[in-house]
């Protein structure tokens, strides 16, 4: 599923708000997440205090949050811009594939007629990826946690996600 | 530099073995991959790509001694050397032009190879003569495990390997196999079957791969997508078309034996005839007459000749090898001396 703000990178980072009985999900890329300083730990720290509807509705006048609020137009690490792509049809690094990802969906079905790789995978990713489901599963258990008031658990999940996330 | 014994063709694709060998000449599966935390090979400066280099070097290293290749640095090789790697397929002509570092590494029966720093950081190569893509599949999947546990390849759950080209996106294989089609250009039908191909997803090019024109009436069929579908069955889809399209040349060789014979053997003739006696012949009238030459030894009409003396003179008489040979570089007028003198010693063996 697509980032709620941005609108461009895919949802990673998923928070569910207990207020006052009333449960709201958010899900954001973890770019969003990041400028916006939504993290499990940062969630954690600021649980009593943080309200989410003001992440929303909040304006800000930096432009550099402005920039990450309209969806990335050049890659950010190699400088290739989506327009250079097409005139030159080659990418600049595998980071271009998140970049533009919605738009390559609809450039592979035409290419290819399929935006979906069904073959063989490469060893580091299939290891990363059973790296990737532990995480999520310790994901859900925390939210779980906080919902259900159990913040002693919420807290040693959050310090196994942490030390996983060192790995 | 490593040019192997020219008293017999090094190189797989032009053993003679394999089913269909007198049609297809040889099967081939491209591989192609990119490392994750350094640009794609365009954008990359010339520290990052002798850091992909070097990379690439190390995991073979590493992969000795039951991997073992030859490595050599392009930019250290001359302009002939290069040129006898691309005809012997070992290099594509984008990797023989292009600057900076770059590497082909081989092993000694020129079966498998690999290029660092070409359009993508590396290009996969394994190649078989006559029909064996399967055979060739399985070589490549054991090959490129190897490598895969050394070096870390940039990878995408939904669009698959990363390659600098969208049309390589997913699985990166190009699976190709080339045949000699000389009926069908005689009769025209080539068009046909580019038509048919296109249908069907598959491509058709020339003797040296993307971009090139057709030579000496040899055709590389190869799959056109490479994302959405298991390696598996892109190379089913073309073990699919390719007992048709064989087919098709048989009947028409039939046909032209039946029907022209006294043409076809005249043809064949004045090819042979033109190559055991012409003192200058340039490189494009050279593979023309032995494409005939070729077609005459596959139905016995020239009966006096091997399949072997074929496949040594088509290699030989490239410009790379002639030069080579010879042992320094050639005018263009030398070149077509020294060719004519090549085609007529072979064919006098």
């Amino acid at each position: 599923m697509l980032c709620e703000k941005c609108q461009q990178n895919e949802a990673t980072v998923h928070l569910t708000d207990v207020a006052n009985q009333v449960k709201q999900e958010y899900h954001l890329c973890s770019e969003c997440a990041r400028v916006h300083g939504v993290s499990v730990p940062a969630q954690f720290q600021k649980f009593k205090s943080f309200t989410l509807p003001d992440f929303f509705t909040h304006q800000s006048q930096e432009s550099d949050t402005e920039q990450a609020e309209s969806p990335p137009e050049n890659c950010p690490r190699c400088k290739m811009s989506y327009s250079k792509f097409r005139r030159d049809g080659k990418f600049g690094c595998s980071h271009d594939f998140t970049v533009f990802r919605s738009t390559l969906e609809d450039l592979f079905k035409k290419i290819h007629n399929s935006s979906q790789h069904i073959g063989r995978t490469p060893s580091c990713f299939r290891k990363e990826n059973s790296h990737r489901i532990q995480l999520d599963g310790l994901r859900e258990e925390l939210k779980r946690a906080v919902q259900g008031e159990q913040y002693e658990k919420a807290a040693e999940i959050r310090d196994q996600m942490r030390l996983m996330g060192r790995n | 530099m490593y040019l192997g014994d020219f008293k017999e063709p090094v190189g797989e694709w032009l053993r003679g073995e394999g089913s269909e060998a007198d049609l297809v000449i040889s099967s081939r599966v491209r591989l192609a991959r990119n490392l994750t935390d350094v640009p794609f090979t365009s954008v990359a400066n010339d520290r990052q790509r002798a850091e992909v280099a070097d990379r690439i070097q190390d995991s073979l290293d590493t992969l000795r001694p039951g991997l073992s290749l030859k490595t050599q640095h392009l930019e250290e090789l001359n302009a002939v050397e290069k040129l006898v790697l691309v005809e012997r397929h070992l290099i594509s002509r984008e990797l023989e032009m292009a600057s900076g570092p770059r590497v082909v590494a081989h092993d000694e029966t020129e079966s498998f190879s690999l290029m660092g720093n070409e359009e993508d950081h590396l290009r996969l190569q394994v190649v078989k003569s006559g029909y064996r893509l399967e055979e060739a599949w399985q070589q490549m999947d054991q090959l490129e495990k190897a490598i895969d546990s050394e070096l870390q390849f940039a990878f995408d759950k939904k669009f698959g390997y990363l390659t600098a080209c969208p049309t390589n996106v997913g699985t990166g294989l190009r699976a190709s196999v080339m045949l000699h089609l000389p009926a069908m250009t005689i009769t025209g039908k080539i068009e046909e079957v580019n038509r048919a191909a296109t249908k069907l997803h598959l491509a058709i090019r020339g003797l040296f791969g993307e971009g090139t024109e057709a030579q000496g009436d040899f055709f590389q069929i190869s799959n056109q997508r490479t994302l959405g579908q298991t390696e598996e069955k892109i190379l089913q889809d073309i073990a699919e078309v390719l007992p048709k399209i064989l087919s098709y040349e048989r009947t028409l060789r039939g046909k032209l034996f039946e029907q022209r014979k006294e043409w076809i053997e005249d043809r064949i003739g004045r090819a042979f005839g033109t190559l055991s006696h012409a003192r200058i012949i340039q490189s494009k009238e050279a593979l023309d007459h032995l494409s005939l030459v070729r077609l005459g030894v596959s139905m016995g009409i020239l009966q006096d000749l091997t399949m072997d003396q074929v496949n040594r003179m088509f290699l030989f008489s490239q410009p790379g090898h002639l030069q080579a040979i010879d042992g320094q570089e050639l005018s263009a007028l030398e070149r077509d001396l020294k060719r004519a003198e090549l085609l007529r010693k072979i064919l006098a063996e």
